[in-house]
């Protein structure tokens, strides 16, 4: 119960500490849209990151992203760099940049296979603290540039929660 | 989805595309890949190369979807031809994963890369590259509204080059025209009905029916373009278009609510008549397989075939001043379907038999039946033929036999002889591929000329082939010619014109019960 009463605690609280945790995780949810999108190819996705904020507004990311769409489903790892831009009260803006590769499994036509891409990936986050251990992140604008001899873009809005500590 | 850019609508892509090269055009793209846009000089010849392992069948697929859009449009692309602009071509299994094929026009060039799964069908990459050379020739667009249109994001299906295709091409290359106008396909309309081509004193007509009248083309011989000249006005939809010449103008035939019907048309002028129901007995015209028609002196002839696995032939005499009806004969014994032709002083039937067709003979005066009946038997051994057609050429009637895919077509030159018939000439022609279908014939004194749709291996689908002819010794002038673009039609069935010096081939292309167009092109 105290734990849960912690975890609701009112935002003003965490910003009350005024003491920024250094760790975070996160588990988003989301889609990755392809530009030009189409039915088969956009995907549902789920990421997972561990973060650590290592010099004032500068942190480092590590993520794994799993997403699938009727002909497509992707794995990755991506590693990057995110960087606050604004903290005011609970809100904090961040950009963020990352960096890594996807192994990509195609079903169509009745045929599979595996191929892959390097992933790049810039985007804008906004988190909301709900208390001192739990932030709302949503990503309203953020890409992946997938690299296999040439780009595709993808749109990839995210939402969902951090646990800081 | 195609490209590298965002699906936009159909009015966006319409407006005026930028003319200069190297303009960043699109404010995505510049944002995500900082790319320029890369266009090509379509008027110039453009080389597809492939690049990595492509099997003869994708690159024969990729050869047809060049040749499509050169005959629909008039450009110049070609599969590793001599080219200054070059389009490198890749199969690629990343692409799969997003889409069927992407068209990057960034950067100093432009490339194409297609979805290997895909492509290892050979009735999803000719469909697929047909689309990508779309993008490969400036258009940036596609077109949401029909999914058989070749600019459609949607993949795969029955894929024509419909009227909004030509827009946005156009649009995309604005000023661009073909070298020559028999470069290229004209399409006239949308007409499930056969169209009637007709030479007159005054030029050559097309008729076609639509859905509240029979219309009346002009055709230009030297471009084969259609101008719409006249309309006879119908109540509904008009079947069984028919023309015949005589010295009054031309007669106008069509069934129209299960009666049939018959208009004059004046010659130069296109004035229409108002419309003659005939009283030309009972009939089921949902059975019909064949209506001709032919004018005598003072009368015209009608010759309706019912009943398609047991055809029954029958004919009627009308008073072309007074429309009275004269029957001439019913004739349950003619087992088959059949052509009325003018042939001088005669009018001739020419009926189709197990094995050849069946002359029979009328005094074009007074419709006097001549005890002429003669068969002209071409056999190829006890092989029947499937159909034929029958075209007059000055004093002499053409016959072409087709007995079935792969057969030689048999041509025959039938002259009037004494109160019978004289066979002059035959030979045979053999085909130009497989599952051959329908053939037309015409001519005049220097050349004839014989169309004919047909199948090549890899390609199911029926494309029009042309041949000249020595009209005196049958003999070949060159090869067949294919005049239709190679794209997804699976049925198409030619008419022939000939000109003074250019000739025009007029078909239908039957891509579905609901849309069948009717295109020409000159050669």
């Amino acid at each position: 119960m105290r734990a849960l009463a912690l975890l609701l605690a009112l935002p003003g609280l965490a910003h009350a500490a005024d003491v920024e945790p250094a760790w975070a995780a996160a588990a988003l949810a989301g889609a990755d849209v392809p530009i030009p999108s189409n039915r088969v190819t956009t995907r549902g996705a789920l990421a997972l990151t561990l973060e650590r904020d290592l010099w004032r507004r500068l942190g480092l990311r590590l993520a794994l992203h799993a997403s699938r769409a009727e002909i497509a489903t992707d794995l990755g790892v991506t590693a990057g760099a995110t960087l606050r831009l604004l903290g005011w009260r609970g809100l904090r803006l961040r950009a963020t940049a990352e960096a890594g590769y996807a192994a990509i499994r195609v079903d169509k036509h009745d045929v599979v296979l595996w191929t892959g891409a390097l992933v790049l990936a810039p985007g804008i986050e906004l988190g909301w603290a709900l208390s001192r251990l739990l932030e709302l992140r949503a990503v309203p604008l953020a890409f992946s540039l997938f690299w296999n001899e040439l780009w595709i873009p993808a749109w990839t809005p995210r939402l969902g929660l951090a646990l800081r500590w | 989805m195609r490209g590298t850019r965002p699906d936009i609508d159909v009015a966006a892509a319409l407006r005026p595309a930028s003319a200069h090269p190297g303009r960043c055009a699109h404010i995505v793209m510049l944002l995500l890949l900082a790319g320029c846009d890369a266009r090509l000089d379509v008027s110039q010849p453009i080389s597809l190369d492939p690049e990595g392992a492509w099997t003869d069948v994708q690159r024969t697929s990729l050869e047809n979807a060049a040749e499509s859009w050169n005959v629909e449009l008039g450009t110049h692309l070609g599969v590793q031809g001599a080219a200054d602009q070059r389009v490198p071509l890749r199969l690629s299994e990343f692409v799969c994963a997003f889409t069927n094929g992407v068209t990057s026009q960034t950067g100093g060039g432009v490339e194409v890369q297609l979805c290997s799964v895909d492509a290892s069908f050979p009735w999803l990459l000719f469909p697929l590259a047909l689309h990508e050379l779309g993008h490969v020739l400036n258009i940036r667009g596609h077109i949401h509204d029909d999914p058989d249109a070749v600019m459609s994001p949607q993949s795969g299906g029955d894929r024509r080059f419909t009227a909004a295709d030509r827009e946005l091409f156009r649009r995309a290359n604005p000023g661009f025209e073909p070298d020559d106008p028999c470069d290229v396909v004209f399409p006239v309309a949308l007409s499930d009905a056969r169209p009637v081509p007709v030479r007159t004193a005054h030029g050559s007509l097309l008729l076609w029916a639509e859905a509240d009248g029979v219309q009346i083309g002009a055709i230009d011989m030297a471009t084969a373009r259609v101008k719409r000249a006249a309309r006879i006005a119908t109540a509904s939809y008009p079947e069984w278009v028919r023309a015949t010449l005589a010295p009054e103008g031309l007669w106008v035939s069509w069934v129209e609510g299960g009666a049939m019907r018959l208009a004059h048309v004046s010659l130069p002028g296109l004035r229409a008549s108002a419309p003659l129901d005939l009283d030309i007995g009972t009939h089921d015209f949902q059975k019909v397989i064949e209506v001709s028609t032919a004018a005598g002196d003072t009368d015209l002839f009608v010759a309706i075939s019912e009943g398609l696995s047991n055809p029954v032939l029958y004919l009627y005499r009308l008073d072309r001043t007074s429309g009275a009806q004269r029957p001439l004969l019913k004739t349950e014994y003619l087992r088959s379907s059949g052509y009325f032709v003018r042939l001088g002083g005669a009018l001739v039937l020419a009926v189709r038999n197990p094995y050849g067709v069946t002359l029979h003979r009328w005094s074009a005066a007074d419709g006097a039946p001549l005890a002429s009946k003669q068969v002209v038997h071409l056999s190829q051994g006890d092989r029947q033929i499937d159909n034929f057609r029958a075209r007059v050429i000055g004093d002499a009637l053409l016959l072409a036999l087709f007995f079935g895919s792969t057969r030689p077509v048999e041509l025959a030159r039938v002259v009037l002889d004494g109160p019978g018939f004289a066979v002059t000439k035959t030979t045979g022609i053999s085909p130009p591929g497989e599952g051959n279908t329908l053939l037309s014939i015409d001519g005049n004194d220097d050349e004839l000329v014989l169309a004919l749709s047909s199948m090549r291996e890899y390609h199911p689908a029926d494309e029009v082939y042309v041949m000249r002819l020595d009209p005196a010794s049958l003999e070949w002038r060159g090869d067949w010619r294919r005049l239709s673009a190679p794209d997804q039609v699976p049925s198409v069935q030619p008419w022939v014109l000939a000109g003074p010096t250019r000739h025009v081939v007029v078909w239908r292309e039957l891509h579905d019960l609901m849309t069948i167009e009717v295109k020409t092109r000159c050669f």
